[in-house]
């Protein structure tokens, strides 16, 4: 398989605090490749670096062959790149509005996005996308007071709204509960498997991990430690240790 | 009936306040900067529309007027970029105090033009006159300036066509995400950039609009300045910074509250007219901090 997104050698500080120390990354084609470890590992801090939300003082972030490192994380988006947060990002208006707003990256011209027409074009995206997730009874609801799992799938549609290649997902079952973990890796094998998405997960359940990644790679203080199908990586004593000390 | 006139002329002058106090409001909620230039923009906006009209390009006046403020729109929009790009995003990241600064050094850079450029003297927009009828007109006992009827329409065009912009399309959606979190509408393929100048263009435009309107009631000269700022931002802080419905109300409010209780008052006490914003600014920020429509702010400790 082809590699579709490449981090080279990324260094990434604050102050005195190193966050990423030489990390490297393939993610190929088609795959779901699971970032692992322990809290302030570096995980969130390699997806930051990817989608451009932080700029690395070393390395190199590769796209389809193209250096992206400099490019800003609006760009970033409209490239193909989708990033969905721990924390979902939830503006004040309806389930739907929070879902069209995705339309934006594919449309630069303000005066199209003032149009009538641009809107009904992205609300009929949005209400596909709204079936895909399942939200059908939430479509008008005001999102910034809805559950967790609810603005997690929010967020997951919006980005689905540009139709991204590689999407990035940081702990999209963290704070769920089982019936809503079960749907979400459902969503994210069928984005994989019908929707040929390349996806880079960053997630704490390793038996999630263990059921929909191909492969995996375990970081620790800023490094990677370990790579590997899941079942390999969960007997390495590296990363043994650094989930359960000496 | 007295009352009745006053009501209506203080709903009038608060349409004016409320689309001053939009342009406040806008760059605040989007850029999170308090736009201490707004009353400059006014008054810019109103010599701009001096000058374009004075061409007299058309022969009615009324629509030389207007072309007049269609021009000066333009340049709102190139002074807005050059705004934008050369003093406000070298600073995005810093102080909220060091943007502050900068919109005083842009309102005084803005007001030092139009001082160097046409001086102090009043002035009044090349045939005014004909367009704003000095003789009110009559509705039964009750007697309204032209200006005010022309002005409240304006002002309700514009604050509808923004209202639509911001909950109905698209581009208004991007605003609202980008005032929330601008580095995750970012990452989420907004250009933080390309809204923020939008934001200014809107405020310019908002803001000129105003400045025809002040500079037909009050005439031209630099106090357009001190009146646009003194009403903007207490319409704005009594509506909630953060909310345009609530400029357009606090603007209302002020408008209401000015031309009744404030014109009542300055019988006895002349010069209290002035003050009546302020006094109804205190009330409502000592019951409601942030303002009548503001987004009240809950953080963990």
């Amino acid at each position: 398989m082809k590699t579709i997104l490449e981090v080279k050698d990324v260094y990434l500080y604050f102050g005195g605090v190193t966050a990423l120390n030489g990390v490297n990354l393939k993610l190929k084609e088609g795959e779901i490749l699971a970032l692992v470890g322990p809290n302030g590992s570096g995980k969130t801090s390699l997806l930051n670096c990817i989608c451009g939300f932080y700029k690395p003082q070393k390395g190199r972030i590769i796209y389809k062959d193209r250096d992206i490192t400099k490019l800003p994380p609006h760009a970033r988006a409209e490239i193909g790149i989708g990033r969905v947060f721990q924390t979902p990002y939830i503006f004040h208006g309806s389930v739907i509005d929070n879902i069209m707003v995705g339309y934006v990256t594919k449309q630069k011209n303000p005066f199209k996005l003032m149009r009538m027409k641009s809107a009904v074009e992205a609300r009929e995206m949005a209400e596909r996308l709204i079936e895909f997730v399942e939200l059908e009874m939430y479509r008008k609801s005001e999102a910034l007071g809805l559950p967790m799992g609810i603005r997690k799938r929010i967020e997951l549609a919006r980005v689905l709204m540009w139709n991204p290649d590689v999407l990035l997902l940081d702990e999209p079952t963290s704070g769920l509960s089982i019936d809503e973990k079960r749907d979400m890796a459902r969503y994210i094998l069928e984005l994989n498997e019908v929707h040929e998405k390349s996806i880079l997960l960053v997630e704490h359940d390793l038996s999630l991990v263990h059921d929909i990644a191909e492969r995996v790679i375990v970081m620790d203080a800023g490094v990677e430690i370990a790579e590997g199908s899941p079942q390999e990586v969960v007997k390495n004593p590296e990363v043994i240790k650094a989930y359960l000390g000496e | 009936m007295v009352l009745l006139e006053k009501l209506i002329l203080g709903l009038a002058a608060g349409t004016i306040y409320g689309v001053m106090a939009l342009s406040f409001v806008l760059i605040y909620r989007v850029g999170k900067i308090v736009n201490i230039a707004v009353g400059d923009m006014v008054l810019l906006g109103s010599y701009l529309i001096f000058a374009f009209s004075g061409l007299r390009l058309i022969g009615n006046p009324a629509m030389n007027l207007l072309l007049g403020l269609v021009m000066a729109s333009f340049v709102g929009l190139i002074i807005a970029i050059a705004t934008e790009r050369f003093l406000m995003r070298p600073l995005y990241g810093q102080s909220i105090l060091a943007l502050i600064m900068m919109t005083v050094a842009l309102g005084m850079i803005l007001r030092g033009f139009t001082i160097v450029e046409w001086g102090t003297i009043l002035r009044v927009f090349p045939g005014q006159h004909e367009v704003f009828p000095p003789v009110p007109l009559k509705v039964g006992v009750i007697e309204i300036p032209y200006v005010y009827i022309w002005s409240t329409v304006g002002s309700l065009i514009i604050f509808g066509s923004f209202l639509y912009l911001f909950r109905k399309t698209l581009f208004g959606f991007a605003m609202r995400a980008v005032s929330l979190n601008p580095e995750a509408a970012a990452t989420h393929g907004i250009s933080i950039k390309r809204i923020y100048t939008y934001t200014w263009m809107i405020g310019y435009v908002a803001a000129f609009l105003a400045g025809l309107v002040l500079g037909a009631i009050n005439g031209i000269n630099v106090t357009i300045t001190y009146l646009g700022l003194a009403r903007a931002l207490p319409a704005a802080l009594i509506g909630g910074l953060d909310s345009p419905g609530g400029a357009m109300l606090g603007g209302l409010l002020l408008g209401l509250i000015e031309h009744s209780i404030g014109t009542y008052l300055n019988m006895f006490i002349p010069g209290i007219r002035d003050i009546v914003p302020y006094i109804v600014l205190l009330i409502v920020l000592i019951v409601k901090p942030y303002g009548l429509f503001g987004t009240e702010r809950i953080e963990r400790v």
